[in-house]
């Protein structure tokens, strides 16, 4: 099996150049409805879903090669190879924002461009620098991921028995938006709210589009002002948008900043 | 529009915490019962918060990641466990249900109701606990180095870890289910498992090396342990076995065994060379020459066993070799003895396996042969033929000793005057129990020799 079929790539629209969309840390590519389709018309738009979310065939998940974001690296590397595509745009929500940069850095032919979409490069107070979070809170969110996996458990289980009789149970599994794994849920949060990439973003040099939400309970303006401080060669745009997926609730100021971003720069 | 009128009655009587949020996250309205719970005086106060500012931090992460995508994308959400935390850092647990209202795939806002469970948490945590210890166990046994069973009171297999699998060669499907005895126990020991069962039922743990029976029907030796396995009423229910495999250590006992027994061949041998030599020193010498002489022959022997068994060995002339076999009987003079053959200069690799084999057959004509007899004699002579291509043969030849008996065993001695030497020096013996003498003979290829 390829990663282009463990992983659930979906490419849709055409063009010259391809841009590539990661979802983040909690759901899958369905995120994406409301923004990819505009860039239909003008480029080739490849989404797919991590290793251990949406359609992708989560019975690969390895918990030591997706011990850190190193394995997500490698599935969007072969992914890209598979699909014989260099210099793309890529855009990474969230956790997946660090996963573009590290691509980006281990394979510049690949990545000719970034968009961070509500990046934080590490989420845990350290020193001076104010991720937001104590490393207790982190911890606390694998709480609350135990304490709900036993509801959604209770959820599941008429899905999992199989009630022919009840088809609106299988309507709720296809609806299972964000739903996952619980373990491969938790072993992600780790990945994801623990690790530290400060070091990481700094060594990106591509052009890069960094898209904020004003209020952003993940993401507080002290790291805004961390990564304008340590990027290389990165724009800076704050969205009027709260929450932490404006992609979501404000797909249409997140499209506008993407087309600015990815529009053909004229020469002079 | 009053709050009243936004919940269709007095919202305050409610008996659960209500909330509406924005579009853009701030709280809109609350009931009393929820401000009550979060020690707020005035619905103004909470106007001012966001709704995530109500969660503790841990659960702003989940209602960000997960809570909020789903109203978006579903529309709602049941049934989440929360903190919900107040300004002095204090908390408490609520379950939430959430429904956003939705319009061309915005939200325009979304109600919350939250019902409190403090008591049930406590539960909750205790689940979780549960499972969380479970989950470690499990791994535990599952990376455990040892193979670890565990069997019920009708002695059928319930668990059986990845170290069992490799131990006995059943997978794990496979062994579940089945009865333990009949997987794993030798017919032999059958009538054992239940004598070990009533041992254990006592609350003795049983610790042993026992042979069991691996899936293709070898026999394994592993070390076991055994105790039973009672309930919370401490009644037994049946037990868990814990096996490593020693057949590494038994096979090098075993080792230990077979050199133990040469080394009694040896030293066996070596006394009664010791005897020979007494006698036949006797035999020319007397008095004061008699210790002497008896002297420098145990010493030459002494040598000459140091150079056999170092394994360090260096290349040696097969006549100095010859000589040195013999050294600690005769002397060089003595015509009892007749060495000679060219010159050959032998590898280090086989001047161990030939010098002890010439001391084998010097030994046993000592003991038993030509030179257990003063008008005895032996030939030991070799020569090299070229054809087909250089072969050294090396023959032994006893005359004028007494009747030759055939040995009835093989034991020691044969294999290093046979099947050892031949092995080494991809020659070929032989041996004759003729009656003017016993005689032997080896044919090896000259270059194997000398390399």
């Amino acid at each position: 099996m390829t990663a282009v079929e463990h992983c659930a790539v979906n490419i849709t629209g055409s063009g010259e150049k391809t841009i590539v969309f990661l979802h983040g840390y909690g759901c899958d590519s369905g995120m994406w409805c409301k923004v990819a389709p505009a860039f239909e018309n003008d480029f080739r738009v490849v989404t797919y879903d991590l290793m251990g979310y949406g359609k992708s065939a989560t019975e690969h998940y390895d918990p030591v090669r997706y011990a850190s974001l190193d394995g997500h690296v490698d599935d969007l590397v072969a992914i890209l190879d598979e699909l014989r595509l260099k210099d793309v745009i890529a855009v990474g929500h969230s956790v997946s924002a660090m996963t573009i940069g590290l691509a980006a850095k281990r394979r510049p032919d690949l990545i000719g461009r970034l968009v961070m979409i509500c990046p934080s490069p590490s989420y845990a107070n350290d020193g001076d620098y104010v991720g937001g979070f104590e490393k207790q809170d982190l911890l606390g969110l694998l709480d609350i991921l135990d304490v709900n996996y036993l509801g959604w458990a209770r959820d599941m289980a008429p899905l999992i028995m199989g009630v022919p009789d009840r088809p609106e149970l299988g309507e709720e599994l296809t609806e299972s938006f964000c739903r996952t794994d619980p373990d491969i849920a938790r072993h992600f949060a780790k990945v994801t709210f623990l690790f530290d990439h400060r070091e990481d973003v700094k060594m990106i040099t591509q052009p890069t589009l960094v898209l904020q939400c004003r209020d952003d309970a993940l993401v507080p303006p002290t790291v805004w002002t961390w990564l304008m401080d340590n990027m290389q060669n990165a724009d800076h745009v704050i969205l009027d948008a709260t929450g932490h997926c404006p992609h979501v609730s404000y797909p249409e100021a997140t499209t506008e900043a993407l087309v600015e971003f990815v529009r053909p720069r004229v020469v002079s | 529009m009053t709050e009243a009128t936004a919940f269709g009655i007095d919202p305050d009587l409610w008996p659960c915490g209500l909330v509406v949020m924005n579009e853009t996250g701030q709280i809109e309205l609350t009931n009393a019962t929820l401000r009550e719970w979060l020690g707020i005086d005035s619905s103004d106060q909470c106007q001012s918060l966001r709704f995530v500012d109500v969660l503790s931090r841990a659960g702003r992460i989940y209602f960000e990641t997960h809570l909020r995508p789903l109203l978006l994308m579903n529309g709602h959400f049941a049934e989440i466990s929360m903190d919900i935390e107040r300004s002095d850092g204090t908390r408490f647990g609520v379950f939430m249900n959430g429904r956003a209202t939705l319009s061309n795939g915005r939200m325009i806002n979304a109600h919350f109701c939250v019902f409190k469970n403090e008591q049930r948490r406590s539960f909750e945590r205790e689940l979780v606990a549960k499972r969380r210890e479970s989950d470690e166990f499990r791994s535990l046994v599952r990376s455990s180095p040892q193979a670890i069973v565990s069997v019920d009171m009708d002695l059928i297999i319930h668990a059986w870890n990845p170290a069992a699998e490799d131990l006995f060669g059943y997978t794990e499907a496979k062994a579940i289910g089945e009865r333990f005895d009949s997987l794993l126990v030798t017919p032999e020991d059958q009538e054992t498992v239940a004598d070990d069962l009533l041992h254990i039922a006592t609350g003795e743990t049983l610790r042993s090396e026992a042979v069991q029976l691996h899936k293709d029907g070898r026999r394994l030796h592993v070390e076991k342990s055994i105790a039973a396995i009672n309930d919370k009423t401490q009644e037994y229910s049946g037990f868990v076995a814990i096996f490593s495999d020693i057949s590494a250590r038994k096979a090098s006992e075993a080792k230990i065994q077979v050199l133990l027994e040469e080394i009694n061949h040896r030293s066996k041998n070596l006394l009664s060379v010791v005897q020979v030599i007494a006698r036949q020193t006797w035999r020319l010498y007397k008095g004061a020459d008699f210790f002497s002489a008896f002297n420098n022959r145990i010493a030459s022997l002494t040598s000459n066993q140091d150079m056999l068994i170092s394994s360090k060995g260096s290349n040696v002339d097969l006549e100095s070799l010859a000589h040195a076999q013999f050294a600690h009987l005769i002397d060089p003079e003595d015509p009892q003895v007749v060495i000679s053959g060219p010159a050959v200069h032998l590898s280090k690799s086989v001047t161990q396996a030939i010098g002890m084999a010439i001391f084998e057959l010097v030994t046993n004509a000592a003991k038993y042969g030509a030179l257990s007899k003063e008008a005895g004699a032996v030939t030991l002579s070799w020569k090299i033929n070229d054809m087909p291509s250089p072969m050294l043969e090396i023959s032994w030849i006893e005359t004028d000793g007494p009747p030759v008996i055939v040995p009835t065993r093989k034991g020691f001695g044969y294999q290093v005057t046979g099947p050892l030497l031949e092995g080494v020096t991809s020659g070929q013996t032989s041996r004759e129990y003729a009656t003017e003498g016993f005689r032997w003979t080896l044919k090896a290829p000259l270059d194997r020799l000398t390399q």
